[in-house]
């Protein structure tokens, strides 16, 4: 598979101010040094709990964030079908319209309440995309409208309506149209489905993996829901406070976990399955805030296998064999380890 | 189809919001009152001359005012000037500074703001201390200063109190984009490459604005107000022009009559008096209206 | 097990500009004594309007038009069933906090930013227990332990004595506008504050006693809803109502807190009232499960049942709809969209959506009937 974007060495670090001159005095450290790389037409998950930076990370490529820090490398197809890479954390809006690349890099938000401006009509709203990179006649970008509104399933709307006038779901269905309005080559989904009800959350997740086949897009997922993101990515990526700890293929982080942190979210995650409950990882405390990260590596005040070596050096983040990257000292360890001091085995 | 329109949807349940009120009901009419009396004036009280029709007529030229009677409705102020043809001519004075005022101010004070709510850093400083430098000035001072440069009219003051009417409408517009440009409706429209301009005046603006009309309807009245002070300070309009200001400027002599009949000059103070707080009532009754229908909070339930 | 609170024919209508909303259509439940109830059902079902209405706040334009509440209560040993609806505004509020309280969905809404965790955590016990409080203080005042100074002492003396049996008597109040006498609660405020310590304690809160002293926004989320919890719990209630306590809270916390209330559901609380959407969080601390649908109750039934083998067809296609950790397969969708309730459809809310549609569900509403042991079922095409 080829790659489609490359995060390296990724920082967002936003200053605090203080004393007399306000110069910098301390700073949250939203990336900490991210290392990703996202590949063409996969649904890749981002996971983790609030303040691990995954929102930051995905806003970080559409540029909405500005990043510290580090490259973003898109690998570009133009037009022509020249092939070119393209570091996209020095460029500016105006610089990637010219580059003929800001249509392609597009987002998701998670409340369609306020992803819309509520004093425009929807025909409008989504004209405005593709207003910013062709010029069409009032009947073109109507029949295009049309067209686009038929793919999302919400085929013979009305053009003339406010976005209140819809439900939630179909909120988000012109959402997801929109985003799709300039033919983008990758999304950023930030938890689209979290603000929708139980129901409708199947049908926007449906959609989302009929148009990723239909229209060859690649997405980053989002979320802080594992199930949702078992149901819908490839390979999922587990963030904690500003850095990556794992990732693996879907069944092999579900199966085979390998960084403490990653089993006790999945411990954590409330399970329907009566026979098959067993026991929990129930994490001591809370997440500690990106101001002041823990030394060497960040899981190690909550970690129960935390050794001297996890207070003083950060981990690496590594393959164990079969794609599958972690960052832990005692990554050969971590099976035996569960076994011995929670009584049960990782492998589900 | 036109009936569910959505535009007009929306505008029949503000419609709604407003007219729940009873107050904005009686502003309403007041202010219909106003504008039917300022279109048909020249019918009302047809001018005497035709080249200056809003110079008040005069029934003679004796100083003291003269009571309500047939010929003057009204009654007659100090140079026997006809109330009447004044309050009648006057409303179309007073709704000329009003909208001239307003419009202005709004236009200026709006693009600041914006300006310096959605750029921030150090557009915001230079412009929000650009404002509160404005603030600082002492607005009769400033009046009279201009008044001595210029000389005394109607349109110098109406400049004048422009030039200060707008230092409102930055910081609350201000507020009210700090806020809005956080929302993601417009981040997504960053993402999808649309120039600034476009964003503040598409997206922003839009959404920031009620604040500002609330205000302006508020304000539109005491624009009025003020430059009935200034006239009846002297510095406005010229002695028998057709401005409510004005004609409580001619009675400052006779607000309280001779000792045994304190009240006998009551028409040259009450009837322009009455006329201008009639007036920035029906403003100031509409913006109360407005601000409660607009409020986001209760408006959708 | 008895019956702690049972709710009959339960109707609550909301009047809006853009017509009347029948939020609840004849809700009929029990909640047993000791045990747990999960209700779920989508946003918009009905189910916070239902455990406003069981308190009696609900938000205008929302009027509880009619049926039962009918609350088991314990009074001085003996058991009295009283029906809440009837009762007067006091009345509720004396129940409210003590016999039955409710935990929200945003801790930041539930506690107010100036105030010290201490001082709010008090207040519950300042003011539901405040009578039992002085009679424990006058009791070591009368204690041959106590070294007040003299006049003080029986001055406190005669304040508590008052204050066992009507601690908003008037005196009291009187005292508290006179500069020295006001500071005659300061021992009941200290009591008040170990007892708030304590209850902190109980909840896994690390160093209560620091805590108490601390602000809101010293605090994380998960710790914060702790405080909620425990301003909750303060007076022992027989019924804790948590709406949606767990949605806002991080995976990992939210583990924290259900393990938490299962571990005080055998000391302190009696019964929980727990809503949510989540249906894992339903499995893991529930023992009984209602379902709810567009305002009207579709199944009840205990936890094993419901999961195992759901009767109701919505109840099935929410199963079916929702990522669990059992599910391979595709996720089905249901048909259609969640009914305005100004119009709500004839007979059975759910039947446009429902695939086992008859004639008789788009006429008549269907009743809860028994289809197993404690399983009832709201649908003709089961029955």
């Amino acid at each position: 598979m080829e790659k489609l974007i490359e995060l390296k060495n990724l920082y967002k670090h936003y200053p605090i101010l203080g004393g007399i001159l306000r110069h910098q005095i301390n700073a949250v450290k939203a990336l900490d040094g991210i290392d990703l790389d996202i590949m063409k037409g996969e649904c890749l998950g981002l996971v983790g709990e609030s303040g691990c930076g995954k929102t930051t990370t995905g806003k970080a490529i559409v540029k909405l964030h500005e990043a510290t820090k580090g490259e973003i490398l898109f690998h570009n197809k133009n037009k022509a079908g020249k092939e070119s890479v393209i570091d996209v954390v020095p460029l500016t809006n105006r610089k990637m319209k010219q580059k003929g690349i800001r249509g392609k890099l597009q987002m998701v938000f998670q409340d369609p309440t306020t992803s819309m401006n509520p004093r425009m009509l929807i025909k409008n709203i989504i004209a405005e995309p593709i207003n910013e990179q062709v010029k069409l006649s009032s009947r073109e970008m109507e029949s295009r409208i049309k067209k686009l509104l038929d793919t999302v399933g919400l085929g013979g709307q009305h053009l003339l309506r406010y976005p209140h006038e819809f439900s939630g779901g179909q909120r988000q269905r012109l959402a997801i149209a929109r985003a799709i309005a300039t033919n983008p080559d990758f999304i950023v989904l930030d938890e689209p489905t979290s603000a929708l009800d139980v129901s409708v959350q199947a049908q926007i997740l449906n959609l989302l993996k009929e148009l990723q086949d239909k229209l060859g897009m690649t997405y980053l997922f989002v979320t802080h829901h594992l199930l949702v993101v078992k149901y819908i990515s490839s390979r999922i990526a587990v963030m904690y406070l500003g850095k990556i700890v794992e990732v693996a293929q879907t069944k092999d982080l579900f199966e085979n976990p390998m960084h403490p942190y990653t089993l006790a979210l999945l411990s954590a995650i409330p399970n329907t399955n009566i026979d098959k409950r067993s026991k929990r990882i129930v994490l001591e405390g809370d997440v500690p805030s990106p101001l002041n990260p823990p030394a060497g590596c960040r899981f190690h005040p909550r970690c129960p296998f935390a050794i001297d070596r996890c207070r003083t050096e950060i981990p690496k983040l590594e393959d164990v064999g079969n794609g599958q990257l972690t960052a832990c000292h005692r990554k050969e360890d971590v099976a035996k380890l569960v076994k011995d001091t929670f009584g049960f085995s990782m492998k589900r | 189809m036109l009936e569910n329109h959505p535009r007009l949807k929306e505008l029949r349940y503000t419609l709604y919001r407003i007219f729940r009120n009873p107050s904005a009901i009686i502003g309403v009419i007041l202010l219909l009152f106003f504008i039917c009396i300022a279109v048909f004036a020249p019918y009302i009280a047809p001018p005497k001359d035709l080249d200056r029709p809003y110079m008040m007529p005069r029934a003679g030229y004796t100083i003291t005012p003269q009571p309500p009677n047939e010929k003057n409705i009204f009654g007659t102020t100090e140079g026997q000037y006809d109330i009447f043809y004044g309050i009648i001519w006057g409303t179309r004075t007073a709704f000329r500074i009003g909208l001239f005022v307003i419009t202005t101010a709004v236009i200026i004070g709006v693009i600041l703001g914006t300006l310096a709510g959605y750029f921030g850093g150090k557009v915001d400083e230079i412009i929000m201390r650009l404002v509160d430098v404005v603030f600082a000035i002492p607005f009769l001072v400033l009046a009279m200063a201009i008044v001595v440069s210029f000389g005394r009219g109607l349109d110098i003051i109406m400049i004048a109190i422009a030039s200060i009417a707008w230092r409102s409408y930055p910081r609350v517009i201000r507020s009210a984009i700090l806020s809005v440009r956080e929302q993601d409706f417009v981040q997504a429209a960053k993402t999808m490459g649309v120039s600034d301009i476009r964003i503040m005046w598409r997206h922003i603006i839009p959404n920031s604005i009620y604040p500002v009309m609330v205000i302006a309807f508020m304000e539109a009245g005491s624009v009025v107000l003020t430059a009935a002070f200034m006239s009846f300070l002297g510095l406005g309009a010229p002695k028998g022009y057709s401005d409510w200001g004005q004609m409580v400027a001619l009675a400052r002599n006779y607000i309280v009559g001779p000792a045994d009949d304190p009240l006998k000059f009551w028409y040259t103070i009450i009837i322009p008096g009455g006329a201008i707080v009639l007036f920035v009532l029906a403003w100031a009754l509409i913006g109360d209206a407005l601000r409660d229908a607009f409020d986001p909070k209760i408006r959708r339930k | 097990m008895s019956t702690l609170i049972e709710i009959k024919d339960l109707v609550t209508n909301f009047y809006t500009y853009e017509g009347v909303v029948k939020a609840l259509n004849k809700i009929s439940l029990e909640v047993k004594k000791g045990s747990t109830f999960g209700l779920v059902g989508e946003s918009g079902c009905g189910k916070s309007v239902l455990v406003r209405s069981i308190m009696r706040i609900v938000q205008s334009p929302g009027v509880i038009e009619g049926g039962q509440v009918l609350f088991h209560k314990k009074k001085n040993g003996k058991e009295v069933v009283v029906d809440l609806l009837q009762q007067s505004e006091e009345y509720m509020r004396s129940i409210r906090g003590s016999d039955i309280s409710m935990i929200f969905q945003e801790p930041n809404a539930a506690l107010n930013p100036i105030l010290s965790i201490g001082y709010q955590v008090s207040e519950s016990f300042l003011f539901h227990v405040a009578e039992e409080m002085c009679e424990k203080i006058l009791d070591e005042l009368n204690s041959p332990n106590d070294h007040t100074f003299f006049p003080i002492k029986q001055f406190l003396k005669y304040t508590y004595r008052v204050g066992s049996s009507d601690s908003k008597a008037f005196v009291l109040k009187l005292f508290k506008k006179i500069p020295f006498l006001k500071k005659w609660d300061k021992r009941l405020k200290k009591e008040a504050l170990k007892r708030s310590v304590e209850i902190i304690d109980k909840l896994h809160v690390p160093d209560p006693e620091q805590t108490v002293k601390s602000y809101p926004h010293n605090l994380s989320g998960g710790m914060k809803q702790r405080i909620v919890i425990a301003m909750a719990l303060a007076c022992n209630p027989d019924l804790l109502i948590a709406d949606e306590a767990t949605s806002n809270l991080d995976v990992t916390v939210q583990a924290q807190i259900l393990e938490l209330l299962n571990e005080l559901k055998k000391e302190v609380i009696s019964s929980i009232l727990l809503i949510t959407h989540d249906l894992g969080v339903v499995a893991e601390t529930c023992e009984r499960v209602g379902v709810m649908y567009a305002g009207s109750l579709c199944e009840v039934g205990d936890v094993n049942e419901i999961f195992k083998d759901p009767k109701h067809p919505y109840t099935k296609a929410l199963l079916r709809s929702v990522p669990l950790f059992s599910n391979e397969g595709k996720l089905e969708s249901i048909e259609g969209t969640v009914p305005n309730l100004v119009n709500p459809p004839t007979g059975c809310r759910f039947h446009p959506r429902c695939s086992l549609v008859m004639e008789q569900c788009k006429q008549e509403a269907p009743e809860l009937k028994e289809v197993g042991p404690n399983h009832t079922v709201a649908c003709f095409a089961v029955n």
